[in-house]
């Protein structure tokens, strides 16, 4: 494991700011165990940027509330290890990490209206962290919220300071909660699907004060999202998970362009390209994300994959950690489940992906054609007859 | 900018206004002075927030306000039994019975007595007691002093108590601190407050039970008697604990068990998640961003509790001897006093009307996403 085996250096670029691994969550259900996070590895180094994609349920906003301990307390249990700077998040207590929050890692949620107090002005929540962390005086954190709001692009911040969220429109009121998250300077942010309630003009303008933000603080930075096209220009590497588990992990120019994990390359598909007709139907993965209580055994995705064989429900297969070609410079080191990198040192440069018939090889063009030969994939390519 | 000198102005005017109808009718007789603090309180927090909406609000009640005045009157002008029998007694001529009808103006058209007594509403004079012989007004306001003081005294013991343990209770929902709260809670719910206040009287200020000689209680707090709080601040509030208390145990159940659920509501709000994110501590996290959002519910019940309070706590009212408004028009059923119950009703039902307007204005000063709705359409 990587996190045994990094030197522990302080402020050594080498040296990753967060290492997860064999990051396991399950919540406990009337129904019996859910495993929501399964066994989840990777590390993220100063100042890099990861992207985390997967569909509703695919466990990546728990995999993040994870990390970050935020889980409630009763009827979930996580296990693994997760150190952030060295620290081990997994044994601090209530108090130790209410000092990490807000200073070392910090996080942007999904509903910018919902993550707002409603009765509270938007100058005292902005300035409230500081209030806590640096104990700063009522004053100084006013005007130091004022600096906030100018920071993060709110116009006339003099006034916006006294308002309540429901004044501000949601695009602003994503700037606010940007704010909040960035008060105490983290060094880690956690955007978990910083733009989804937001109008398509207005996503394009958060995430580029995101990574105009991270890029000024040198803030490492984990963007969450269902949507490839949100990741594609503004991460260094993308994690693709599914069913609590990463199917696939790769530098981002890599992923792109030499994606092997069908579930990957079924969202990429997913995507509107400029490209297209104006009325060109759109590709749908087609089925349901699995129900998480009762999971297939074998690969997870293979009842909705069109290159699904036998031995795709047979068996799950493992993490293939593979090199990636060297032009795509990964500023993050991975570990998967099953990997090992040695301890060599040196950042790897790797892909792995979770397939036993990878995209791409003939493997996978001998086994569609299987499938349409027997009916369970149509001539485009589309699964339309999930068997078992 | 012009636009924000002319709201600032507006703001003033209504203040200004508010103050003034606050101040002339709610501080003199048939209202009382302790009435008139908390309407002047409520009306000023109103105009600050919103002017307008305040105003608005006023004006809306003036109408409800005659119409009350007219059912209050016409009930009590059909009530079988003629008046002036009642205060001449069976054995009174048909000339004495004349001339005493004469005098309360009996011998006028409904409409014309009806008039007549409102024009004297309007100024205050809501008649003579007619077994008092005393003014009405005053009666009610010399009663109504003590009945709002205990009104006031339990509501803030009752929210002392149900704020932070509704608080705690919600946050705690489901284990054992939480059972426990919710069981003391509902068993003060489940007595009366006569019994309470009985029991009250017997373990704290008449030495209790006695159990061979030796008495299991304490003699600390006098029993009853009502002590203005001009006359002696230390003893009054002495002599007030213990009604209040009685009063405060039941609503303290009531508004606990509100909070309570509000409170596990917006625990879970999104909002929360982002306050723990910023790494607040819990106790910071409970009062200053989960407690104002959950307490909408608490504020409605809060203010029919005050209102059906004015009306008069009368059971217990009579087991401390205190002279509240209750017991005043208690008196004027049974005498037949119709001029005092009248007033009594009147006054009563205003008061009520008056709270209910209040929390309504509260409701601005908590919830920020009300204030300002028209000026927001007009501008």
């Amino acid at each position: 494991m990587s996190d045994a085996s990094v030197p522990d250096l302080p402020g050594s670029d080498g040296r990753p700011l967060l290492d997860v691994a064999e990051l396991r969550t399950t919540f406990h259900t009337a129904v019996g165990p859910l495993v929501a996070v399964d066994g989840v590895g990777w590390s993220l180094r100063r100042g890099a940027r990861l992207g985390v994609v997967g569909e509703s349920g695919s466990g990546k906003s728990v995999m993040s509330r994870s990390i970050m301990r935020l889980l409630p307390k009763s009827r979930v249990t996580s296990t693994g290890s997760v150190s952030f700077d060295g620290i081990d998040m997994m044994s601090l207590g209530r108090r130790e990490l209410l000092e990490m929050w807000g200073p070392q890692l910090a996080m942007v949620f999904q509903d910018p209206l919902g993550s707002l107090n409603p009765v509270m002005k938007i100058g005292k929540q902005v300035g409230e962290g500081l209030r806590v962390h640096r104990d700063l005086s009522a004053r100084a954190a006013r005007s130091a919220a004022f600096d906030l709001l100018e920071e993060v692009g709110i116009p006339e911040p003099h006034r916006r300071i006294d308002e309540y969220p429901h004044q501000l429109s949601g695009g602003m009121r994503q700037r606010i909660v940007i704010a909040i998250a960035l008060a105490c300077s983290p060094r880690l942010l956690i955007a978990d699907e910083p733009t989804t309630a937001l109008d398509v003009t207005v996503q394009a303008q958060i995430l580029d004060l995101l990574e105009a933000q991270r890029a000024e603080r040198n803030m490492s930075l984990v963007l969450i999202t269902h949507d490839l096209g949100i990741v594609a220009g503004r991460t260094d590497e993308i994690i693709v998970m599914y069913a609590g588990r990463i199917v696939e992990r790769a530098p981002t120019a890599t992923l792109f362009s030499d994606m092997r994990m069908p579930y990957t390359e079924a969202l990429f598909r997913s995507i509107p390209k400029v490209s297209d007709d104006s009325h060109a139907r759109l590709e749908i993965i087609g089925g349901q994300p699995p129900q998480m209580t009762d999971l297939p055994s074998g690969c997870k995705f293979a009842p909705r994959c069109k290159y699904a064989q036998d031995l795709c429900y047979a068996e799950e297969p493992a993490l293939i950690e593979v090199p990636a070609p060297t032009r795509s410079r990964s500023a993050i080191t991975g570990d998967g489940t099953g990997g090992s990198d040695g301890g060599g040192g040196e950042p790897d440069v790797t892909h792995s992906y979770r397939c036993f018939y990878p995209v791409g090889t003939d493997d996978a063009a001998e086994a569609l054609e299987r499938n349409i030969a027997s009916g369970r994939v149509n001539e485009a390519g589309v699964v339309i007859r999930a068997d078992d | 900018m012009k636009q924000a000198v002319r709201d600032q102005l507006g703001r003033i005017v209504a203040v200004a206004l508010l103050a003034t109808i606050a101040w002339a009718w709610f501080w003199r007789p048939p209202f009382s002075w302790t009435f008139g603090v908390f309407v002047l309180i409520g009306t000023v927090g109103a105009g600050i927030a919103d002017g307008r909406y305040a105003l608005r609000r006023i004006a809306g009640v003036i109408p409800v306000l005659v119409g009350v005045s007219f059912v209050v009157f016409a009930l009590m002008a059909s009530l079988p039994g003629d008046p002036a029998i009642n205060i001449l007694g069976p054995a009174a001529t048909a000339d004495q019975i004349a001339i005493v009808r004469t005098e309360l103006g009996l011998d006028e058209p409904f409409f014309n007595r009806y008039g007549n007594w409102l024009g004297g509403v309007l100024t205050g004079d809501l008649g003579t007691s007619i077994v008092l012989r005393e003014d009405v007004a005053d009666g009610i306001s010399r009663s109504m002093t003590p009945t709002l003081q205990i009104m006031a005294y339990s509501v803030v013991i009752a929210l002392g108590f149900a704020i932070p343990l509704g608080i705690w209770a919600g946050y705690r929902q489901g284990t054992k601190t939480d059972g426990t709260i919710n069981n003391v809670m509902l068993g003060f719910l489940a007595t009366p407050n006569f019994v309470l206040a009985v029991m009250l009287v017997l373990f704290l200020s008449i030495g209790g039970l006695s159990v061979a000689g030796n008495e299991i209680g304490f003699r600390v707090l006098p029993a009853a008697r009502y002590v203005p709080l001009g006359e002696d601040v230390v003893l009054h509030f002495k002599h007030m604990l213990l009604p209040s208390l009685a009063l405060a145990m039941g609503q303290a159940a009531v508004f606990m068990r509100l909070l309570r659920s509000d409170m596990i509501a917006t625990l879970r709000l999104p909002f929360i998640d982002l306050a723990r994110s910023k790494g607040l501590p819990t106790r910071r996290i409970l009062w200053r961003h989960a407690l104002r959002p959950s307490s909408f519910t608490l504020l409605t019940v809060v203010g029919l509790t005050v209102g059906l309070l004015i009306g008069g706590a009368l059971i217990v009212e009579f087991i401390f001897t205190i002279p509240g408004v209750g017991a005043y028009i208690f008196l004027g059923v049974t005498q037949r006093d119709f001029i005092a119950v009248q007033g009594g009703v009147l006054v009563i039902s205003t008061l009520y009307i008056v709270v209910l307007t209040m929390s309504d204005f509260l409701y601005l000063a908590l919830d920020p996403r009300l204030r300002g709705r028209e000026v927001g359409a007009r501008a």
